[in-house]
């Protein structure tokens, strides 16, 4: 093990394969910063500059490029409200308004340290239970998946400030939406109405920039030309207090801990990570009504969960040869581009690229950290600059950037239709992020239950009597239930209240 | 999804300027001095999947024959379907080519799907690009060790194994419906998107048979998580000799392999077409190529144009023959 | 526009969304509990987005709140986004920029010509040098027709 461990620094210490990790984090934190591209999309652009490379130092600049990524993504979450993934978005329920309270540089502090925490988390659970990790993956079976994603479902309505009525309507919303396109079990396309463009489904960063970028945008312009300027900010208040530290801690380990398990499952983990990791903050918090007001807890528990899930999600993928996400299937082709075909054996017969990859897993980590702490100042100068002359830019960067991911002129259309939708929901208290989860887990939701259901041969008795599925389906249940009466007595309290006092309400 | 210019960051400058050069030249007159500027070829999946792979593993080697660089340019979207309609809207130049897999070149049209193109009218076939097979594979814990069991197995208790392919007209869905029907047993069929939940729920014993491409399914079956029945191909994969073909399982006249074809649009001029045609059969004598085949579990093609055509024009009749036969539900 | 309240009016678009996608729905194959159809899932869920909405519709009518709309922004960004998208297809990125950012800031009343014009070049500018130079994107920068 710990012979292991040090092969792996071995490898991950020449100066060429730091100097590349190095390269990694920074351009991929640069191209993740830009709306609508996130790290699958950094790491997509910069595969090919990796062909030229021996395969160990190509995987540790990917993965490098990866967590820049992510966290370039969580930076124009944090200061501008432009997720371009579904964790980002949970980010954005928390960091936007620390942001616009003059907190971005503690946001981003944070972030960061949010980040190393799940990500060292993430790589000791990589390193001691990795096998063992990925055996509990494979035994997830259709039904359990399907389980799994009501449970983050029903997490993300229980999310939402607001009404609960309201959360679930965009769940469904963000469902309904997932099912446009190609019907994979039968190849039937639905709600096409004639669209090349909407065979392969509604384009996620079109209904993310729209909902999130283009709403925020219209909404604050009148706001924010009267909004003054902010002070210059010394390095002094960009930094955490001791009290925020020790208040992020607890949340920052439950974070990772829900992160680590759950991005050993391929597919659905890494999404649900961050959403149910911000719903359990909230279920335990005190007073509910600071989440989504600039809360520091969520920020900290979805960015260690997402960090954490980000490394376990690459369990599945080195030691099964089963990619958990459409990022991890381009490492995994880069390993087949060098002649290196990923698998079960993968760990003996090529144990430098293997350890080497661990290793350089957290030195990238670590170098997030070193690169982006300094960067924070030159971050929030962002928002310095009066109000109007960024946001055209952002709208002008929200077009190319959506446009760019398919060249494709009609996703930028769809901008048009989600920003407008986006704008009305805002306006009256819909949260965007739960349709934002429904969206992407609608598809594996709708495709798993209906393998579980072929599975099961049509018997939904047989479905839950499975006792992992069963006992997910219960947890979720109770979720629901336990939300729905503390949401009652809330009310009551709160008409108790109004009641009194006869008059405004 | 992603961003389709996956242009090295290095090649890309020079690119640009010299791609504006040409620009200005017109490209009008073709025929002697092809290639001028880089070439791109199109891959209609991501990068890093099976025909990524072999595109790039060609273009490399093709790279250094034609004396301008091959560049590789994913369009993914649509079973491949929207990179290919791209080259056959793409001028007739010889700057763009595919690489044209076995659904976007057959199954997807003959199952009455719209494709954008139509590949006899709108591109010009240039050689084969190799074979792959498919490994017919269970979970473990089945009782059965040979193909003619499984079948059995399957005859004596109807409707108690299911199997998993890589969707709904896929050639893995379509070659297993082909060989039931042969054997006339029943089993049932559950569609999984792409290869890679499929390997996932038959490692963890969740669907019993699986239909899988061999260079992946090799390092499982190496590692002793899944049992190979038989390979699909006409002769044994190099990846593993051990396994028997389907025929040698007793199954005569079965065969079923992922090919690619690289194409052009239609009208590119002839001499642009033979030097094609010679730099891809060079490639597929190259040593390194044809290690990197080994390694991918691929077999090597030498065609010309005619005979490429008329090895689509094959498969597409034994293709066609399936789908009515297994009665695939069309669109 | 301050007679029907907006909270009404979103409730109804999603009402009227979740009809339409049931009327669409009722074209798929519906199937079984054993072999769900393509249509499963759509009507089931837009049966569901309807109930919810018209119960959302009913909570807006009992207790009626009045949020207003800023009609200016919200019509100068859209429009700006949507000739984004047809200057890009028609002339190419140059102009497409040039458009987006113009057309952004007629959202305020007095941006001024000046300083428009100049963030719409200097953004062209960086757009070209990040996207076309940098990332190796390749945007046509300048082209006529389709």
């Amino acid at each position: 093990m710990l012979e292991n461990i040090i092969l792996g620094f071995a490898t991950a210490f020449t100066p060429e394969n730091l100097f590349y990790c190095f390269i990694g984090v920074f351009l991929g934190t640069f191209i993740g910063v830009l709306p609508g591209l996130g790290s699958l999309a950094a790491i997509s652009m910069l595969l090919p500059m990796s062909f030229y490379l021996e395969p160990t130092t190509a995987l540790i600049m990917l993965a490098g490029i990866y967590y820049g990524g992510e966290y370039g993504g969580s930076i124009a979450s944090i200061l501008l409200n432009l997720p371009g993934t579904p964790s980002a978005a949970v980010t954005c329920l928390d960091g936007n308004p620390m942001a616009k309270q003059g907190r971005a540089g503690v946001a981003l502090f944070i972030t960061a340290i949010a980040s190393f925490v799940g990500g060292s988390v993430g790589v000791v659970a990589l390193m001691c239970f990795g096998p063992a990790i990925a055996r509990i993956g494979l035994s997830f079976g259709a039904g359990d998946y399907f389980a799994l994603m009501l449970l983050g479902l029903v997490a993300a309505v229980t999310v939402g400030g607001g009404s609960m009525l309201k959360s679930l309507i965009m769940v469904v919303l963000g469902l309904l939406l997932g099912t446009v396109g190609t019907d994979v079990t039968s190849g039937e396309f639905r709600y096409t109405f004639g669209f090349l463009e909407l065979r392969d489904g509604v384009s996620l960063v079109a209904i993310a920039m729209g909902l999130f970028g283009v709403a925020e945008v219209i909404s604050s312009v009148r706001e924010a030309s009267k909004r003054k300027i902010m002070e210059k900010v010394s390095m002094r208040s960009m930094l955490p207090t001791r009290d925020d530290m020790r208040k992020t801690f607890a949340p920052m380990a439950r974070g990772s801990s829900i992160g680590g398990f759950l991005g050993a499952l391929p597919g659905a983990g890494t999404v649900i990570a961050s959403f149910l990791a911000y719903s359990t903050e909230v279920r335990l918090a005190k007073d509910k009504s600071r989440f989504g007001n600039g809360a520091m807890e969520g920020v900290a528990a979805p960015e260690s969960a997402n960090n954490a899930a980000a490394q376990t999600a690459f369990i599945p993928t080195l030691t099964i040869g089963i990619p958990g996400s459409a990022t991890m299937s381009i490492m995994l082709g880069a390993l087949m581009i060098h002649g290196i075909t990923p698998g079960p054996l993968l760990v003996s017969d090529h144990p430098t690229i293997f350890w080497g990859l661990i290793a350089s897993f957290w030195i990238g980590n670590f170098f997030l950290l070193v690169l982006n702490i300094p960067l924070i100042g030159l971050w929030v100068k962002v928002l310095q600059f009066p109000y109007k002359y960024i946001y055209p830019v952002v709208i002008a960067l929200i077009c190319i950037g959506v446009f760019s991911m398919r060249t494709s002129v009609f996703d930028v259309g769809l901008v048009v239709i989600f920003g407008g939708l986006g704008y009305l929901f805002q306006r009256v208290g819909y949260s965007a992020a739960p349709l934002i989860l429904g969206f992407v887990l609608g598809p594996m939701l709708e495709e798993n239950l209906r393998r579980a259901m072929l599975l099961a041969r049509g018997d939904p008795y047989r479905l839950i009597a499975d006792p992992l599925t069963g006992s997910i389906l219960a947890l979720s249940a109770f979720l629901l239930i336990w939300a729905a009466f503390s949401g009652v007595q809330n009310l009551l309290k709160a008409r108790r209240i109004t009641d009194m006092p006869a008059g405004e309400a | 999804m992603q961003a389709k210019f996956w242009k090295s960051m290095r090649r890309v400058v020079a690119t640009s300027f010299i791609g504006g050069l040409a620009l200005l030249g017109s490209a009008a007159s073709v025929a002697q001095s092809w290639p001028e500027r880089p070439v791109t070829l199109v891959v209609g999946f991501p990068p890093g999947g099976s025909t990524d792979v072999v595109a790039r593993i060609l273009a490399e080697h093709m790279s250094e024959t034609l004396g301008q660089p091959v560049l590789v340019e994913n369009r993914p979207g649509a079973g491949g379907t929207v990179g290919i309609a791209h080259v056959a809207n793409a001028d007739a130049d010889g700057y763009t080519l595919g690489v044209s897999g076995v659904g976007a070149s057959i199954l997807l049209a003959a199952m009455d799907r719209d494709t954008g193109y139509d590949i006899d009218e709108q591109l010009d076939i240039v050689g084969v690009m190799g074979t792959l097979g498919l490994v017919i594979a269970g979970r473990n814990g089945l009782e059965a060790k040979t193909l003619k069991e499984l079948i059995q197995h399957a005859a004596e208790n109807p409707e108690d194994l299911a199997y998993g392919s890589s969707g709904v007209g896929t050639p893995g869905h379509l070659a297993m419906e082909y060989l039931l029907s042969i054997a006339d047993v029943e089993m049932l069929h559950i569609p999984y998107q792409g290869n890679t939940p499929l390997m996932n729920d038959v490692l963890g014993g969740h669907v019993d048979v699986a239909l899988l491409t061999t260079p992946g399914a090799a390092e499982q079956v190496r590692a002793g998580g899944i049992y190979p029945f038989a390979v699909s191909s006409p002769e044994r994969s190099s990846l593993m000799p051990d396994v028997p073909t389907v025929i040698e399982s007793g199954y005569e006249g079965f065969t079923a392999t992922l090919w690619n074809l690289l194409v052009t649009p239609k009208g590119t001029p002839a001499d642009v077409q033979t030097r094609l045609s010679d730099a891809l059969n060079a490639a597929m004598q190259d040593e390194d190529v044809l290690t990197s085949y080994a390694e991918q579990g691929l077999a090597a093609t030498l065609t010309t144009p005619e005979q490429a055509a008329e090895f689509l024009s094959t498969e597409r009749t034994k293709w066609i023959g399936v789908i009515a036969d297994a009665e695939v539900k069309k669109k | 526009m301050t007679i029907v309240s907006v909270r009404l009016v979103v409730a109804a678009i999603l009402a009227l969304i979740g009809i339409a996608a049931f009327i669409i729905g009722l074209g798929f194959e519906f199937g079984t509990a054993r072999r769900m159809g393509p249509g499963y899932f759509p009507l089931v869920l837009s049966a569901i987005l309807t109930i919810l909405a018209l119960c959302e519709i009913i909570s807006s009518l009992l207790k009626p709140e009045v949020q207003h709309l800023d009609w200016r922004p919200l019509i100068a960004i859209l429009s700006a986004v949507a000739a984004f998208a047809v200057t890009m297809h028609l002339f190419g990125m140059i102009p497409a920029f040039l458009a987006v950012i113009g057309l952004t800031t007629l959202s305020e009343r007095n941006f001024g010509w000046l300083p428009a014009l100049m963030l719409a070049a200097t953004i062209s500018l960086a757009a070209y040098l990040l996207f076309s130079r940098f990332l190796g994107m390749s945007l046509p920068l300048f082209q006529f027709g389709i």
